[in-house]
């Protein structure tokens, strides 16, 4: 009996083990290396560092950079640019 | 088809000892309708429902059971009312802290910065480098930079990012420290050195544009093109200065006092509900700890790259443990999944601002409030009648976590229509997954046909799921993108309060209750999950201070003291020690029941196609036709 449960929490550490070093080689080993083959991805890495973003934050409030985006869009509304002669020469309106 | 049976036809199930209302619950898993005493009516598969699925039948420990009826003593001895005082014990220690006798100078700076914009809005037909430095300038007053305010950021301080050493996350000694800050001292250097030259060609360029009284449109997009770049390099220039600045760290010390500090805390209510309090406490430290793990690895540097954060690994580290070496017992007293979420979810209820949904006018309301409900209306319609999934809680927490905002909508409509952990657990697995296929490849192809950022900004913040996703699938594109996405995933945000509630109404009154009887006002009060009284509570307050300070006062007092500097970091641990909770007293052969057929992944898939198709065409007439001149200025 002792034995049998002896192995059986043997048994569960070597899953235990298994399982941390599957994650180990998914997120460490092969993870790493898709990042430096897909340049994309190395692009999305870069933007979060210099935003300051990290993918997996849950709401807006965690997310520093959407505090910056609303006073961005509430800015464009509450002074919208217009220029001395309104309407006359604004930029021309290629949205990007 | 409907099967009617006996009560006595339950009699024999003396493996469920106990009041008949507990009968009934271990065999249907959900609350039934309160007349069920007598006679009940069911479809004939929901008897065979615990063969089915077994962890239905026998693994509710997570799954609040009303009483049919509500006492006074409910207010001290229900977690949902604990939810409700706990979490405004910290919003009224929040409101002492960061409202009350503000400094002056915040309404100086501001107004200083609003008067700058006005003059260039009115000088140039375009965003100038002034504009955009009054609106920097502006952005750095915050109430949490006060002293009071840095000391309790430190108390909630979660452990922080690291690279290859698992303790850098936790202790930084100041040698460690001052080498990392000398080896980015020369990338601060370039970087500051090529925003300058940017600057210098946004200056000379704008120059040009005001010497022709603005009046030549060539040299007016000339000039903003040229500040976007220096924009850009701006932004970079700063975060380079950031890793240039690095500090030394030591959580070993305020860990403690925060674990001990919080299961304090959550023990007062515990005693009062009547659980053992040293079992809780000892039981904590475990929760705790798996939890410290999990933000160790939620903050490991390639996480971003695939979206994980600190709440899935809450629930992949506790499901490895739980399903390996197994739980240990003295952990199992604090694993109280809904009483440290409803208790965030109360706290989530103060970021829950209804001002939000202006911040970008109308476009974004057509956007975020009108495509929203739309697509997660149709996709549980969809789910019910089309795909039949058998368990309409699953159904609506898939819907609201794919068509709301990920993970946060999850968790509050779970809540709301009392959801069993594995149907939550499902719904976020999935939506982790589809964030992290669509963060990747929705900016890739706005890129390839070559879209135009404000459109897929608009087209990603109301379609990707979680938020720091959108934000980092937007800054992909550029700064533009980012911006529109990033307000328009806020703006979806606050639907929380909406669909929660709405899904906890709907609940009461059509789903819990026998099919043809109507339910009376008190029924519907003493089945309501009371906690989502105190997240409205929370929010509506919470949108009048706001509304009353303003857009620019009630950013530096609410959203950049209150919530940025108390209640969304607690918030923030109790999700986490709640999806440790969750980790830990889940089953993975449990789980896989929930995915019998595919039915979940067909439902997110085809919800998903729907939310962009509507999304895409919803922002392109709101942003490109109904109000183009707002666009261009964004």
């Amino acid at each position: 009996m002792r034995q049998s449960l002896q192995h059986t929490f043997m048994g569960r550490l070597a899953a235990f083990g298994v399982s941390v070093a599957v994650l180990w080689a998914l997120f460490f080993v092969v993870g790493p290396r898709v990042v430096a083959h897909l340049p994309a991805l190395q692009h999305y890495g870069e933007v979060q560092d210099i935003y300051g973003i990290r993918s997996g934050q849950l709401y807006y409030t965690d997310v520093e950079m959407s505090q910056q985006a609303e006073i961005n869009s509430r800015s464009t509304w509450r002074f919208t640019p217009t220029g001395p002669a309104s309407g006359a020469s604004g930029a021309t309106g290629t949205a990007d | 088809m409907i099967t009617r049976v006996s009560i006595c036809a339950f009699l024999p199930l003396v493996q469920y000892p106990g009041s008949i209302e507990n009968v009934l619950h271990e065999v249907f898993g959900t609350p039934l309708d309160y007349e069920v005493k007598h006679t009940i009516a069911l479809p004939a598969v929901a008897a065979n429902r615990k063969e089915e699925h077994p962890s239905m039948a026998t693994n509710d420990s997570n799954v609040v059971v009303d009483q049919g009826q509500s006492r006074l003593s409910d207010l001290w001895t229900k977690e949902d009312y604990w939810a409700i005082w706990l979490g405004f014990i910290i919003i009224i220690a929040g409101i002492c802290i960061y409202l009350l006798n503000p400094p002056a100078e915040y309404g100086e700076k501001i107004a200083k910065a609003n008067s700058v914009m006005a003059a260039e809005a009115q000088r140039a037909p375009f965003k100038t480098i002034a504009y955009y430095k009054a609106q920097d300038d502006k952005a750095k007053v915050k109430a949490m930079d006060s002293p009071t305010g840095k000391a309790v950021s430190a108390f909630l301080k979660k452990p922080g990012g690291w690279s290859s050493n698992p303790l850098d996350s936790f202790v930084v000694s100041k040698e460690a420290a001052d080498a990392k800050a000398a080896a980015n001292a020369e990338k601060a250097v370039e970087a500051k050195a090529k925003a300058d030259v940017a600057m210098a060609a946004a200056v000379a360029a704008e120059a040009s544009a005001a010497d022709a009284a603005f009046a030549d449109a060539s040299l007016n997009d000339g000039a903003t093109a040229k500040i976007a770049e220096w924009r850009a390099a701006a932004a970079k220039a700063k975060s380079a200065a950031d890793k240039a600045k690095s500090k030394p760290v030591n959580l070993l010390t305020s860990l403690p006092l925060l674990m001990a500090g919080m299961g304090l805390f959550f023990a007062i209510g515990m005693k009062f509900m009547g659980k053992s309090v040293p079992g809780f406490l000892l039981g904590f430290v475990g929760v705790f700890v798996v939890a410290c793990l999990a933000t160790m690895m939620g903050g490991q540097a390639t996480m971003k790259y695939w979206g994980i954060g600190t709440e899935a690994w809450a629930i992949i580290i506790g499901m490895l443990i739980a399903n390996t070496v197994g739980t240990p017992k003295w952990i199992k007293p604090a694993l109280e999944v809904e009483y440290f979420i409803k208790t965030g979810l109360v706290l989530l209820g103060a970021e829950v601002l209804f001002d939000k949904i202006i911040a970008i006018g109308i476009p974004g309301i057509f956007v975020a409030w009108v495509v929203t409900p739309i697509v997660l209306i149709s996709t549980f319609i969809f789910g019910q009648r089309i795909l039949k999934m058998e368990s309409k809680t699953l159904n609506v927490v898939i819907s609201a976590d794919m068509s709301v905002c990920g993970t946060s909508a999850a968790i509050a409509t779970a809540a709301a229509c009392r959801a069993k952990k594995e149907e939550l657990t499902l719904s976020i697995g999935l939506s982790l997954v589809f964030t992290a296929i669509m963060m990747i490849a929705m900016p890739a192809f706005i890129k390839a046909v070559d879209m135009p950022q404000i459109l897929g900004g608009a087209w990603m913040g109301g379609t990707i799921d979680a938020t720091g996703a959108v934000a980092a699938a937007g800054a992909f594109l550029g700064e533009k993108a980012l911006y529109v996405a990033a307000t328009i995933k806020m703006i979806q945000n606050v639907l929380i309060g909406v669909t929660a509630f709405g899904v906890a109404v709907y609940w009461c009154t059509r789903v819990e209750c026998r099919e043809g009887h109507s339910v009376g006002v008190s029924e519907i009060w003493h089945r309501f999950p009371k906690f989502v009284l105190g997240f409205l509570a929370a929010s509506i307050i919470f949108s009048l201070i706001s509304g009353s300070l303003g857009p620019d006062m009630g950013k530096v007092l609410l959203d950049q003291g209150v919530l940025k500097g108390l209640t969304a970091s607690a918030r923030g641990w109790f999700f986490c020690l709640a999806f440790t909770a969750i980790g830990l007293a889940t089953n993975f052969r449990e789980l896989a029941h929930y995915f019998k057929g595919g039915k979940p992944l067909i439902l997110y898939v085809c919800g998903q196609s729907f939310n962009l198709v509507l999304t895409l065409t919803m922002a392109y007439i709101m942003f490109y036709i109904v109000f183009p001149e707002i666009t261009a200025k964004i």
